[in-house]
């Protein structure tokens, strides 16, 4: 006995045995003959495993009735469809198989980059990771249309008053009447382009002006500025890799593309084709 | 006794094979770091071992190893032809995702994917959501779902479909998803409709929906998890429709009216009292008075509904709702939607290039910015980034618009935007700070108003608007409303304009002239633009094309509140 059981032939039989049973089961999905469906143990798994995502509860009994009924009438029709050819020369069944495959296929994450990698990247692309400029400020703001044509004058008055240490106020507004360390698309987002533009190389220290915004005209104060400046890896690390790898991405699939691309000798017939 | 390994036993395929081992008498052991695996896949008899071995299903087999250690090493795209090609031949090792399995996740997973990349708290804030799209008979009821929380959350469910038995069409269940969703996944999410005035009646009932008399539930559930609507898009503006609202003015604006979605059932005058806005939050205040709870009790907001990938609308610049409205010197005079049967046809120059949803959150955050729209405190634009305050309260004093930080005396005597005004004090009336700031690089403004709606004494929904200032020193007359329009500066056939009318901005405090405190009441300001040629009128210069008779070549950009209610 003990010999038999050692015996290579029988673990292959044995073997070939189960890999049979297990064949033939997960082939048990598989119609064995056209009007046949037949749900496997798992396809119903599966089915109450998708119910549960979607409602956090197993389906009950009812439910989950439901469920296969509506995979059968979806199966019949699909089958009758198929039969009928009717997934051919669809847009949208062609669009979808598509996709599929990407979706497949895209699964492939990229390798993560190397620090050197980054860093060649970044240098490579340093416009588009600068740390922009900062700016303190606060401003005076007069309203053209209530001023008219005392505009100028008005606002040469308020310049004098500050120049001369007093604290004038200008015309009430919604705008910030200071901005503490801000970036320049912030002043960008509230002053408007041309505004934020005019502050570049403003002195600092004492007021400045009139510059004009979409709102007005206004007197500014810069308490400090500093320079926009190239970022390091260390400031732009996350943001260099998530590019990086969005464009290897981009170049694996392109790549993929081509090559399957490749398999393939298109001709197209354009003959009588209107083009401009 | 042989121990088998099965790694992703937890998946699709694993399952199975796994179903088969125990069945066969084996002992299982599965390997699965559940990315896409189910621990309720998991056939009983089998012990679960979590954990990684890259990618288990796909390293079960040496195939699948020698795929993975190539795509490690930079040669994704010679592996994606080597699976597709064995995919062809019939090739495809047992665990690799399938239809049914893994791969279908694959786009819910990306979006994830995408919001978590781009999040950048305090800069650029990317929520984790999906639209809902119920549709049935061509009635629109779309929901966009939006999670407070972050990916690994939002990754333990799945969206909400509308095809049954595992989604459905109707609100109440999506709604059953939502608690259910935030049970399993600890993240808050909510719920924003759209496009009502595609609905056909059908986005904001009173008597029934779905065959379902309404009831405490239906109104307490939908104010729980609605607490935005978004008023104007693409697909038209559904703040206020001239039907309803004869005395208004401005309610002509953007209007698509002629049927549903697919046009397939043509609108009837009934229908628009059921899915305009301002009908909507008037009747909100009688279910309210019947049922106990306010169904409709929302802030509104404006969004692109853009399918370009394109987030943002300008008229000078808009880029169409989908690719088929790409600039071009056709799309003025194409079709949209067309439904020979029912007559019912909308034209490309009536998609409008609106709008953006304001929020005013504490900071640049989807925490901070989720728990603002949960309370309502949130505006929309049908274009410009305009900047709006309202606040409510009984001591708001004239002086209050002369000061420089409204938002602090606001806060500090009233109730923001979305809140709730109680117990009115003996003989006061509600009293608002409301202020608008225009668009940095856009038009100035013509006029703020006021849009109140009660319910009166004999049960019956009243509205009424009120202009509360006024741009260029115009006269408000006694009945609150100014008569003298603010001027047009556009030029149609050069499409320009000059902000030499209007106000770059505009404050005042408000008191309500006739409030009853024993009538449910909401208040809400609606911020008006000057003249400004529509995106037509850019179009039509641009490409030199001539508009088909009708279209609108001229609009006054505009912002709407979130309202703050009165109750008794």
């Amino acid at each position: 006995m003990r010999r038999l059981l050692q015996e290579p032939l029988l673990h292959f039989l044995i073997l070939g045995a189960l890999l049979f049973a297990l064949y033939s089961r997960l082939q048990a999905g598989v119609p064995k003959a056209a009007d046949e469906i037949v749900l496997s143990r798992g396809q119903v798994q599966s089915l109450q495993a998708q119910f549960q995502r979607v409602w956090q509860r197993p389906p009950t009994a009812e439910e989950l009735q439901e469920l296969v009924e509506s995979w059968v009438r979806e199966e019949i029709f699909y089958r009758e469809g198929l039969a009928m050819g009717l997934d051919r020369d669809d847009p949208v069944v062609r669009r979808r198989v598509g996709q599929k495959l990407e979706f497949i296929v895209d699964g492939t994450t990229p390798t993560p980059p190397s620090a050197a990698e980054l860093q060649a990247w970044l240098d490579a692309h340093t416009d588009k990771y600068q740390i922009e400029p900062r700016y303190s400020l606060t401003q005076i703001y007069f309203d053209v249309a209530r001023h008219g044509e005392k505009l100028g004058a008005d606002v040469a008055a308020v310049r004098r008053a500050l120049d001369g240490g007093k604290t004038p106020a200008g015309d009430a507004t919604l705008l910030p009447l200071a901005l503490d360390d801000a970036g320049a698309s912030e002043v960008k987002r509230i002053f408007g382009k041309e505004f934020a533009e005019a502050l570049k190389g403003l002195p600092v220290g004492a007021w400045q002006g009139p510059l004009r915004s979409g709102f007005g005209v206004h007197l500014v104060k810069l308490s400090a500025s500093v320079a926009g400046r190239r970022a390091t890896l260390d400031e732009v690390r996350a943001e260099v890799e998530r590019d990086l790898l969005h464009t290897r991405t981009a170049e694996t699939n392109a790549a993929r593309y081509q090559k399957l691309r490749a398999r393939y000798t298109v001709r197209t017939d354009q003959t009588g084709t209107a083009t401009n | 006794m042989t121990i088998w390994l099965v790694t992703g036993g937890c998946g699709f395929i694993g399952s199975h094979l796994c179903a088969a081992l125990v069945a066969a008498g084996q002992r299982v052991r599965v390997l699965d770091n559940l990315s896409t695996g189910r621990r309720e896949n998991l056939v009983p008899g089998a012990e679960l071992l979590v954990g990684d071995v890259g990618d288990p299903e796909l390293l079960a087999t040496p195939q699948g190893r020698k795929w993975y250690d190539e795509i490690r090493g930079g040669k994704g795209a010679e592996a994606a032809i080597d699976i597709i090609t064995s995919f062809g031949k019939g090739q495809l090792p047992k665990g690799f995702p399938v239809p049914g399995t893994a791969a279908y996740r694959n786009a819910w997973q990306q979006t994830i994917k995408a919001a978590e990349t781009y999040n950048e708290p305090g800069r650029f804030t990317a929520f984790i959501g999906f639209e809902w799209t119920s549709n049935t008979g061509g009635n629109n009821l779309h929901r966009n779902v939006i999670f407070r929380g972050s990916g690994p959350q939002a990754s333990l469910v799945e969206p909400f479909t509308t095809q049954p038995p595992l989604g459905s069409d109707n609100p109440v269940d999506l709604w059953k998803y939502m608690a259910a969703t935030e049970q399993k996944t600890g993240s808050e999410v909510l719920a924003i409709a759209h496009n009502g005035n595609l609905s056909n009646g059908r986005m904001f009932p009173i008597v029934e929906a779905f065959g379902k008399k309404l009831d405490k539930e239906y109104v307490q559930t939908r104010a729980k998890w609605e607490p935005l609507y978004e008023t104007t898009q693409t697909k038209g503006t559904g703040e206020a429709h001239p039907f309803l609202s004869p005395n208004d003015e401005f309610a002509n604006f953007e209007i698509w009216d002629k049927g549903n979605l697919d046009g397939s059932v043509p609108k009837t005058k009934d229908m628009l009292e059921l899915e305009y806005a301002r009908a909507g939050l008037k009747n909100g205040l009688k279910l309210e008075a019947q049922l106990g709870t306010n169904p409709y009790k929302f802030g509104m907001i404006g969004s692109t509904d853009a399918h370009t990938g394109l987030a943002a609308v300008e008229e000078d610049n808009f880029f169409g709702k989908t690719a088929p409205q790409e600039p071009s010197p056709e799309r003025m005079t194409a079709v949209f939607i067309d439904n020979p049967k029912t007559g019912v046809k909308i034209m490309d120059w009536e998609v409008g290039a609106s709008g953006f949803a304001a929020v005013w959150a504490t900071e640049n955050t989807r925490e901070a910015i989720f728990d603002a729209m949960k309370r309502r405190e949130a505006y929309g634009t049908t274009g410009p980034r305009m900047i709006v305050r309202l606040f409510g309260g009984w001591d708001f004093a004239p002086g209050d618009a002369n000061n420089r930080m409204p938002a602090a005396v606001g806060y500090a005597k009233g109730v923001p935007m979305g809140g709730d005004l109680r117990s009115a004090p003996q003989g006061k009336s509600p009293t608002f700070l409301v202020a608008a700031l225009k668009d940095s690089i856009g038009a100035n403004l013509d006029r703020i108003q006021i849009v109140k709606g009660w319910l009166d004494k004999d049960g019956k929904t009243q509205e009424r608007v009120y202009d509360v200032v006024v741009s260029g020193g115009r006269a408000i007359d006694a009945d609150g409303r100014c008569k003298t329009p603010v001027g047009n500066t556009v030029d149609v056939e050069n499409a320009t304009w000059t902000n030499t009318i209007g106000a770059p901005e505009l404050i005042t405090v408000w008191k309500d002239p006739q409030f009853d405190a024993n009538h449910r009441t909401f208040y809400y300001a609606r911020v008006i633009e000057i003249p400004t040629p529509r995106w037509t009128a850019y179009d039509a210069k641009r490409f030199g094309t001539k508009p088909v008779p009708g279209t609108t070549m001229v609009l006054q950009e505009r912002a709407y509140t979130a309202p703050i209610w009165y109750a008794p």
